[in-house]
């Protein structure tokens, strides 16, 4: 039984801030930029870009399981898997989970997909790693976290099937080890000593699980030709992979924490997206996590079809199409600087029956599309007859999510919490449907006729309760 | 000849503005005393057999179950039937255009129409602004008033090459006319360039470019139109009226250089008045926004379709001009209380037919004159009325 990767996806705001800009405010700098996440991404709206990106030409029907590794989702107790699953249209048969507790839980979500392919539970499953971790202003991690999200597709390889990559082995090393913790008094991570977590964490934990991994198959670290660590900082990996005698060049997890910074679940599994990108069939990749303590050590081999992955370069992609932004505007993003005064409450709250009957047009922009005219008619919870022609006769049909600008309007003059400038888009979508969505990531340079992506995006958030759909964007590559 | 089955014998409304002083039931008192006391021949209140009451956003104001009774007791009419009208922003209009049927079926011969809103009572951000907010969270998420009509001030000049500069000139305009009125809720003069300079509300459009909040009451009586002479030897009749509407998101909206709805009332009030639009002679339309009052000049057949830009630039709906638009000052002078725009637009038809419009007079040539609202979700509803001095 082997166990490929099929496809994969990668997902980076579109927001940069440098070490630079955040350390002159305090004490320190250091070399690059961290991304930040919008105003209205978390790691559920990250999740399902790599998710949408991971399904394009996917038989969604044989996607049989979604398991999301993260140490920031934005609920304690409500599953962000199901929120994804229900955006990216899977079956509602779909095994779901969401694996937290440290930075390594997307590999604990690998492994378990890995198990469950094998154990003959599923063919075909997902998982995606992501992270938006807020640090408080002042501290290291206020320069370290980044945001983003990664994913694999992974398949039951037949004979017949092209695969990127295959599985081989993995294996895992722990202690209970103090690096870093948060709480949801304040949504922080905090972090103790960082000469001490370097010597004892990180370095040690990496060297002894990869060295047990190697002894235990009698076989060494010249037989990888590509490493992905954990990326914590762009000096830790560079350490250990000395310390285990391999070149510098081998290892490209600090290429990514200098242009994104610690993305924390997406690390391993970006780095990961990264070297395929790059690597060649035949050539042998290791990826090991850190997270409280647990190091978790897979070997994966490239195959013929990894061709896919150099030519889809989304990685490269993302890390080209940024955006920078001031401080305060970066404390703005992460809720650290928070307007004052009144909110005015949502007139039909964000968890409302209403919504729980729209959860699929909201989610997945499904539609009724009239079968005498074919028009569209959106929401299918209100159009039970067809606006247009009045038929009754519908097919489910799921919205295009690409179109031409229409017409807008850009409102400067919003209550809290509505950010201004505000763009409101009238977006004719590929299939024909007029759509109005809200603007994210668009300045005042918006134009009639212009290309509109939908992106699922946050669109608020009521007594603690989030409400997801989408915006329109402009084309991000 | 028009409909003519119901007259407006009395028209009376308040001075518009920020009136924090003044209760909602004390404003419309005032517009209900101003409207009796105009009756020519004199007026008992005990002749009124039925009233409708419009409100457009009271479940915005802390209103929630406004109905009828809560005012017509304070009016002093306890007892007789009193609906409450809300249908957007042509509320007053849709009150008048009930209580014309109410009358014209035969069942009431004198009913009177209030329609009043309170709207200063809560801070912008959350009273109108606060619509953002409201309703569908998703689907109208951040939909207010300007963000529906914005985007379709977008279109038309892309589509019409309709200029910023000629969005001003209806500002400036109506804010002419509105000094000339003592119930506008402002009285000062501007210029093309004050509008331009003005601060970003929505793009395309300035603060200028837009009505403001506006307390306000207005209230006019109705009677079966053989009865008239009783009361004045001076009535208006209603010569037709109409109401369309469209659909209820604007995304499923069609056409965004126009309103629909407004075409299809005005065809129905055309038909029903026997006239044509070149028999208006003066027309009250519903200016919320200066892009509205120049799509409302093509909706209305005062000018070709796209054409909306340059009959403001000609001066053509000027006082003076071929059909002067907005006598009173219009929304963006007089003010826009909801629930009384579309009486108060009634009310002064009513006198510029009688003649009694003092320096804001027009011409009349054919003796019609127009009301027009637009607006509600997805501005799709509309209602036109026109009025007549000819029997």
């Amino acid at each position: 039984m082997t166990v490929g990767i099929i496809d994969y996806g990668v997902y980076i705001p579109k927001y940069r801030i440098t070490r630079k800009a955040i350390g002159e405010n305090w004490s320190g700098g250091g070399k690059g930029e961290i991304s930040v996440a919008g105003p209205d991404e978390d790691v559920v709206t990250m999740s399902v870009e790599t998710g949408q990106d991971l399904l394009k030409g996917v038989d969604l029907q044989g996607v049989q399981a979604l398991f999301i590794g993260s140490a920031s989702f934005p609920y304690m107790d409500h599953s962000s898997s199901g929120i994804v699953r229900e955006a990216l249209g899977l079956n509602h048969k779909t095994e779901l989970a969401d694996y937290t507790g440290s930075a390594r839980a997307s590999l604990a979500a690998l492994k378990a997909c890995i198990n469950g392919i094998k154990a003959g539970k599923f063919d075909m499953g997902m998982v995606i790693g992501s992270d938006a971790r807020r640090a408080g202003p002042g501290s290291d991690g206020e320069k370290e976290f980044g945001a983003g999200a990664a994913g694999l597709l992974l398949k039951k390889i037949e004979e017949k099937d092209t695969i990127i990559a295959e599985i081989e082995e993995y294996s895992s090393y722990s202690t209970n080890f103090p690096e870093s913790w948060s709480n949801p008094d304040d949504g922080y991570v905090w972090e103790y000593e960082p000469r001490f977590i370097r010597k004892f964490g990180f370095e040690d934990h990496v060297v002894k699980a990869i060295n047990d991994f190697l002894n235990k198959r009698d076989t060494y670290v010249s037989s990888y030709d590509y490493f992905a660590f954990q990326g914590p900082n762009s000096r830790d990996p560079v350490t250990a992979a000395k310390r285990l005698g391999i070149a510098p060049n081998k290892v490209c997890t600090s290429v990514l924490v200098e242009a994104v910074g610690d993305i924390g679940n997406a690390s391993v599994l970006m780095g990961l997206n990264y070297i395929l990108e790059r690597a060649l069939p035949g050539q042998r990749i290791m990826i090991a996590s850190f997270g409280s303590g647990t190091v978790d050590v897979v070997s994966i081999k490239v195959s013929a079809g990894v061709n896919k992955a150099r030519e889809k370069a989304l990685t490269s992609k993302y890390l080209q199409s940024k955006k920078n932004l001031t401080y305060v505007q970066y404390l703005k993003y992460r809720e650290v600087l928070v307007e004052t005064g009144v909110e005015p409450s949502l007139g039909v709250p964000a968890m409302s029956p209403l919504l729980w009957r729209d959860s699929e047009a909201i989610h997945h922009l499904e539609g009724n599309k009239c079968i005498a005219c074919g028009y569209i008619n959106y929401p299918p919870s209100q159009k039970l007859i067809c606006i247009r022609c009045g038929g009754t006769n519908f097919d489910r049909v799921v919205l295009a999510k690409r179109g031409i600008l229409h017409t807008y309007a850009i409102n400067y003059y919003l209550p809290k919490p509505l950010e201004s400038p505000l763009p409101i888009l009238f977006v004719d979508l590929d299939d024909g449907t007029r759509m109005r969505v809200l603007g994210t990531e668009l300045a005042t340079d918006i134009k009639i006729g212009m290309t509109i992506e939908m992106v699922f995006r946050r669109i608020a958030t009521d007594r603690g309760f989030n409400l997801y759909g989408y915006k329109g964007r402009g084309e991000r590559f | 000849m028009g409909w003519n089955k119901v007259a407006v014998i009395g028209a009376g409304m308040i001075k518009f503005g920020e009136l924090f002083e003044k209760s909602y039931e004390a404003m419309a008192v005032e517009a209900y005393l101003n409207a009796i006391n105009s009756v020519d021949k004199g007026f008992n209140p005990k002749e009124i057999q039925a009233a409708w009451i419009g409100s457009g956003v009271g479940s915005l104001f802390g209103c929630e179950a406004l109905a009828g009774a809560s005012l017509i007791g304070n009016l002093g009419l306890v007892g007789i039937p009193a609906t409450r009208v809300e249908n957007g922003c042509p509320t007053g209009s849709d009150a008048v255009r009930n209580a014309c049927m109410g009358v014209a079926s035969g069942v009431y011969d004198v009913v009177l129409v209030v329609g009043c809103e309170k709207m200063k009572d809560k801070p912008s951000s959350e009273g109108m602004i606060g619509r953002s907010l409201q309703r569908h969270p998703i689907l109208n998420r951040a939909e207010t008033a300007i963000s529906m009509f914005a985007p379709q001030a977008t279109r038309h000049m892309y589509e019409y090459g309709t200029t910023k500069e000629q969005l001003a000139m209806v500002a400036v305009k109506n804010h002419h006319n509105g000094c000339l009125c003592k119930y506008a809720h402002f009285q000062n003069e501007i210029t093309v360039d004050d509008v331009l300079k003005s601060p970003w509300v929505t793009y395309p459009l300035n603060l200028l470019d837009c009505c403001p909040q506006t307390d306000g009451a207005a209230a006019v009586i109705l009677c079966n139109a053989e009865m008239a002479g009783k009361y004045t030897d001076k009535p208006a009749y209603v010569a037709g009226f109409g109401m369309g509407t469209d659909y209820q998101y604007q995304y499923e909206k069609e056409d965004f250089t126009g309103f629909v709805a407004t075409t299809r009332a005005a065809k129905q009030a055309y038909a029903m008045a026997g006239i044509t639009p070149l028999e208006v002679d003066v027309a009250e339309v519903h200016d919320c926004f200066t892009i509205t009052e120049i799509m409302t000049y093509e909706d209305l057949g005062f000018c070709e379709k796209g054409d909306g830009g340059k009959l403001i630039e000609g001066g053509h709906t000027q006082l003076t001009g071929r059909i002067p638009v907005n006598p009173s000052g219009g929304l963006i002078a007089k003010g826009h209380p909801l629930g009384a725009t579309g009486v108060a637009q009634i009310c002064e038809i009513f006198w510029q037919l009688r003649g009694e419009a003092g320096n804001r007079q027009v011409d009349l040539k054919h003796g019609f004159g127009l009301q027009h609202n637009v607006g509600g979700t997805g501005i799709a509803n509309s209602v036109v009325t026109i009025l007549t001095n000819k029997r």
